[in-house]
């Protein structure tokens, strides 16, 4: 039986304030970019609520908002250069040798305020660093499942992909990330060295 | 404790059974502590506010008025358009009724002025075979 308007009105906004910024950042994921991720979120939920008579339950319609957000922003980064798409899209033949790009955290001026912590921005950042060089399927897998506390299940779901394969997917990007970090850190300890030798010296 | 021994616990050991003096050594050496932050990256993700915070909800509630609205009159200009498709097809089979109609009125007086004809000339002939007979 299809819903009043008022009542399709009531769940609808129960499911925006609900799910908005799991599907924000499920779509901020793949398209990396805030606007265009803004609108995605805008596009799932009008259609959602123009299809809110077809569906039968809440996990129905979150599997659904979630898949849609996923296809919804793969379709968005295709209409990006067909090269770039075809870059991102491919999982890496081999491990990349790139090292990443050095980030130096201003030692001196974190002994004078005695914070021995890297700060989150700092910590997000490099993250991110790392999660943009995987690939996207990868990435998309490991962040469903890592910060939005998606199951393998419903990521195979959301992703339309076999349950090994957001296994496989999510124990490559936890090894890359492993890999990245790793390298970062070394470069880290390469670059204090270099900073605190020039400051002794100074 | 040494970085690296601090470095070998925390990349062996699970965070929760870390001896007091890791995390006595993790507040005083920031190498260590990124070394940990970044080991345990999985776990930290939870601590991170790694997206933009959004409320679109005022915005998309509006979008969906708006999109109501639209379908609403679009319902609207449908149903008008089907009132005056209504009328005009309406219109199309009332004329053509009336053409018929028409039509049909002139039948019967062809039909009687070829019947008065049979008649006059049956009663021709008749009259013409009656006077053979008399004859």
């Amino acid at each position: 039986m299809p819903f009043k308007t008022k009542h399709k009105e009531i769940i609808i906004e129960a499911l925006i304030k609900s799910h908005q910024q799991k599907v924000f950042n499920l779509a901020y994921s793949i398209v990396r970019h805030e606007e265009e991720a803004r609108d995605i979120v805008q596009d799932v939920f009008l259609k959602a609520f123009e299809h809110l008579d077809e569906f039968r339950g809440d996990a129905e319609i979150t599997t659904w908002l979630y898949r849609i957000t996923y296809n919804h922003s793969i379709n968005m980064l295709k209409k990006i250069t067909k090269a770039d798409f075809a870059r991102l899209m491919s999982e890496p033949d081999e491990q990349s040798d790139e090292e990443p790009t050095p980030w130096i955290i201003p030692i001196a001026k974190r002994n004078e305020e005695a914070d021995f912590k890297v700060t989150q921005a700092e910590l997000k950042s490099i993250l991110w660093e790392a999660l943009d060089k995987l690939p996207i399927t990868q990435r998309t897998a490991f962040l469903l499942h890592h910060y939005d506390g998606f199951s393998y299940q419903e990521i195979a779901q959301i992703m339309n992909k076999s349950m090994p394969s957001v296994e496989s997917l999510i124990f490559r990007a936890r090894q890359e990330l492993k890999r990245l970090l790793q390298n970062f850190y070394e470069q880290y300890k390469e670059n204090s060295k270099i900073m605190s030798n020039h400051l002794s010296k100074n | 404790m040494t970085c690296q021994e601090v470095q070998h616990i925390i990349q062996t050991i699970p965070h929760e059974q870390w001896p007091q003096e890791v995390h006595e050594h993790l507040k005083s050496c920031i190498e260590c502590s990124l070394f940990s932050q970044l080991s345990d990256f999985p776990r930290e993700l939870s601590h991170l506010d790694l997206f933009p915070s959004i409320d679109l909800t005022p915005q998309l509630m509006t979008k969906i008025h708006r999109h109501q609205q639209k379908q609403f009159r679009m319902h609207v200009i449908s149903l008008a358009a089907s009132i005056v498709i209504g009328f005009f097809i309406g219109f199309l089979l009332q004329y053509h009724l009336q053409h018929n109609s028409s039509n049909y009125q002139e039948l019967p007086s062809i039909e009687i002025s070829y019947q008065f004809s049979d008649m006059i000339y049956s009663n021709l002939y008749d009259i013409n075979t009656n006077n053979n007979d008399h004859e």
